[in-house]
């Protein structure tokens, strides 16, 4: 597990060093969802958070960097944890970070608290998992290249994604807190699941992948 | 004496090429050369033997292991293009690599950044060819591997630098239990270091041996067409053109016959023997 983070952590460096523009994308779609109480934009930066695995996985591949860690004592496993590893971490950190300006927004802004985002965070947290459960084997079977075209079908699902729970929490008859504690709940489990599953199917993969 | 690296009948299908049956052994101690045109396996072989691709039969140990994996503490890998992650830089590279390897010896990585002059605060990105395959070979020697397999390291480099990475692995030898297997196309490299030459063409090992031994078998015949035809099968390969009849024979039946160099044995051997065996 060690091996893992110590992959995690360069991982974390690479993207955060060349993903300047997203982060601060993000950061900025937080900052107007709180002010503007766009719950698209807070639903989106959870989802583009769980996305930076995939980006990590595109720059690996563009450096030789995927191939190259297999000579420098990591194994396959070890590679493939760490992506899923920064999948999990992003998902939930954008996650929180969007909890967090929902309580400032709350607290000190203008934002109604009907219209927050925080019941929605543990299905926001199970849904993004579930989409990148999805694609992850994708990118770990066919390389990045072949990947990004069938990745357009990933954006029109996150996107689907988006738009639905933004129309559940804008609408006026969503779902009561009690619901969503529930639907979040079983939505955690099931993407636990999908995603233990996913992680099977990656390591079977990236282990049969020739470079 | 044991070997470092045995393959034994080794296979691997890549669409139309086919590379193999490999028999290959290099006996611990020992430097050998994979010597071959462009797409003759060389690289495909390496791929086999570092875990970077399957062989479809046969098999391979290296330092006794039958996986790459399980003697990577003992491995020393540099592959023809470095592929480290861009926006990192010397150091963050080791800090990255050294929970990889049991043994990784900070120090000796960081004495190795300084002997090749390579940058603290430039991300491997913006390296030179040369800078990043000398990084390679800095993370690929900072753990005290046992054997190294190279695949192309000087390739592309200025004649300075490849005497610089020469004296490296000449360091890197001086421990008798060290091994080295490495493909070039610079010959003069390998004749330098090398105690073993295999030639590899079409996916096929044509040759393997000791250098030195070769060098005695081989020599290069210039002469009379006649004289040639009397020499029957100690021809092995022939360069006619109107002015010129040349051919690699058995010296032991030729003794006129001069030293090939390595360079005379690669092209005859893998262009004007490829022709002869067409015939």
């Amino acid at each position: 597990m060690n091996k893992v983070w110590a992959l995690f952590r360069g991982d974390v460096r690479s993207v955060v060093r060349c993903n300047k523009i997203l982060l601060v994308m993000i950061f900025g779609y937080q900052v107007a969802y709180v002010f503007g109480a766009l719950s698209f934009l807070g639903i989106l930066t959870v989802v583009l958070g769980g996305m930076l695995a995939y980006t990590s996985i595109a720059m690996d591949e563009r450096d030789g960097w995927n191939r190259f860690v297999l000579t420098t004592g990591y194994t396959r496993k070890e590679y493939v944890l760490s992506k899923y590893l920064l999948a999990v971490v992003g998902t939930i950190f954008c996650a929180l970070t969007m909890g967090v300006f929902s309580l400032i927004g709350i607290t000190v802004g203008k934002m109604n608290s009907d219209n927050s985002i925080l019941p929605l965070l543990p299905v926001l947290i199970g849904g993004t998992l579930i989409m990148l459960s999805v694609a992850l084997p994708l990118s770990f079977w066919f390389g990045m290249e072949k990947a990004r075209l069938l990745s357009i079908l990933i954006i029109a699902l996150a996107c689907g994604f988006t738009g639905a729970f933004a129309g559940f929490t804008e609408g006026n008859d969503g779902l009561p807190f009690q619901g969503w504690s529930f639907t979040g709940l079983m939505m955690i489990v099931v993407s636990v699941i999908i995603l233990a599953v996913s992680v099977m199917i990656s390591l079977k993969v990236f282990d049969r992948r020739e470079f | 004496m044991s070997d470092a690296i045995v393959v034994r009948h080794m296979k691997k299908k890549l669409g139309n090429f086919t590379l193999g049956p490999i028999d290959l052994h290099l006996p611990e101690g020992c430097v050998m050369g994979l010597i071959g045109e462009n797409g003759a396996g060389k690289s495909t072989l390496i791929s086999l033997l570092t875990g970077l691709k399957h062989p479809d039969s046969g098999e391979y140990t290296l330092l006794g292991e039958a996986d790459a994996g399980l003697v990577h503490e003992n491995l020393g890998i540099v592959l023809d293009i470095p592929g480290f992650p861009s926006s990192l830089t010397a150091d963050e590279i080791g800090k990255l690599v050294a929970p990889g390897f049991a043994n990784w010896d900070a120090e000796l990585y960081a004495r190795y950044c300084r002997e090749f002059a390579l940058p603290d605060k430039t991300r491997f990105g913006k390296y030179s060819r040369g800078m990043k395959m000398k990084l390679s070979i800095a993370v690929a020697l900072a753990h005290h591997p046992r054997l190294l397999i190279l695949d192309e390291p000087t390739g592309g480099l200025d004649p300075v630098m490849r005497d610089e990475i020469l004296d490296i692995f000449y360091e890197f030898m001086q421990d008798g239990s060290h091994s080295i297997l490495i493909s070039s196309h610079i010959l003069s490299d390998l004749e330098k270091i090398c105690d073993y030459i295999s030639f590899i063409h079409q996916g096929k090992i044509l040759l393997s041996d000791e250098k030195d031994r070769m060098k005695e078998e081989y020599g290069i015949f210039s002469g009379s067409k006649s004289r040639l035809a009397g020499l029957g099968n100690a021809v092995k390969a022939v360069r006619q053109t109107a002015s010129v009849c040349e051919a690699l024979v058995l010296r032991q039946y030729c003794p006129e016959a001069r030293p090939a160099t390595l360079e005379e044995l690669m092209v005859f051997l893998l262009r004007f023997g490829k022709e002869n065996h067409d015939e």
